[in-house]
């Protein structure tokens, strides 16, 4: 039974994949793209661009993964019940807001605890907040909007990962 | 280096779904996955007062010797006696790393 149902989500998202390879957005001039201007939406409601080109997608109940040769790109929901677990009871863009711009609870400041790299909190000209990190390994971007219930991760790892990730935030938008 | 067995494989299973919950159950455990926990082992300054730190003789530098099962046995060990505080108190530093390790499962 549940095997039927993570199909059926499957090829439902598959499906929106493909109908909007015909829609693409409109692009700002003069922003240097790593994606074709196809979009992945999430959980319904946050429009990310899709990598330029992929070989493999994989999903389960909690992520799902675009890979190529070159790079992959983890794309996460972040729920209120994935913020329990950690050990907070903020709404999951409460709890990250605090995290990136005033952390004042332990669980708050363990996240970024050990991260070597500097968080920035790139403009963006849509509704949605971001704050992006190196992590070693590549970029690690939060999505964030106080109307949404969860919050978008994206990780990428691989080549031209600034490119990716500027136009994550360049073109991802609330549906 | 030393394969992984599967008794193995299902203690770290074990420390991770700790950290992670369930959906750890089913990750695949490879050198890199061990190599990111060893990394958020050692990440933690406020969550070590719930522990020793990992013992020396399997700690190069800052790097864990994963590739050898007398260090593999030796943090096992040193994690199940007493180490669930400190897994639990490891849940936020391990939720930033966590699509890392999740890739590292897929073997990406």
């Amino acid at each position: 039974m549940k095997t039927a149902r993570d199909i059926i989500v499957l090829l439902i998202m598959v499906l929106t994949i493909h109908g909007c390879q015909t829609n693409n957005i409109k692009h700002e001039a003069g922003v240097e793209r790593a994606s074709t201007g196809e979009e992945l939406i999430l959980k319904g409601r946050v429009s990310v661009p899709l990598p330029e080109s992929y070989k493999k997608v994989l999903l389960d109940e909690h992520a799902m993964i675009i890979s190529a040769p070159e790079y992959s790109v983890v794309y996460r929901w972040i729920d209120q019940n994935e913020v329990e677990f950690i050990g907070s009871n903020k709404s999951p863009y409460d709890f990250f807001k605090s995290v990136f711009s005033n952390p004042t609870s332990d669980e708050e400041k363990r996240f970024l605890e050990g991260l070597k790299n500097e968080v920035h909190r790139p403009n963006s000209p849509s509704d949605l907040e971001f704050y992006y990190f190196d992590n070693g390994d590549g970029r690690q971007i939060y999505i964030l909007s106080n109307i949404l219930s969860f919050v978008l991760e994206v990780t990428y790892k691989g080549d031209d990962d600034n490119k990716y990730i500027n136009s994550v935030v360049a073109d991802s938008q609330l549906r | 280096m030393e394969p992984i067995t599967e008794q193995e494989k299902q203690d770290f299973r074990e420390f991770l779904s700790t950290i992670y919950g369930a959906q750890a159950n089913s990750w695949n455990i490879n050198l890199k996955v061990l190599e990111l926990f060893g990394e958020l082992l050692q990440s933690s300054e406020s969550c070590s007062r719930y522990m020793d730190m990992v013992p020396r003789p399997f700690v190069a530098g800052n790097v864990i010797k994963w590739a050898s099962k007398q260090a593999r046995g030796a943090i096992i060990r040193h994690l199940k006696n007493g180490g669930k505080h400190y897994l639990i108190c490891l849940r936020a530093a391990g939720a930033r790393m966590k699509p890392q390790i999740y890739l590292a499962s897929q073997g990406l």
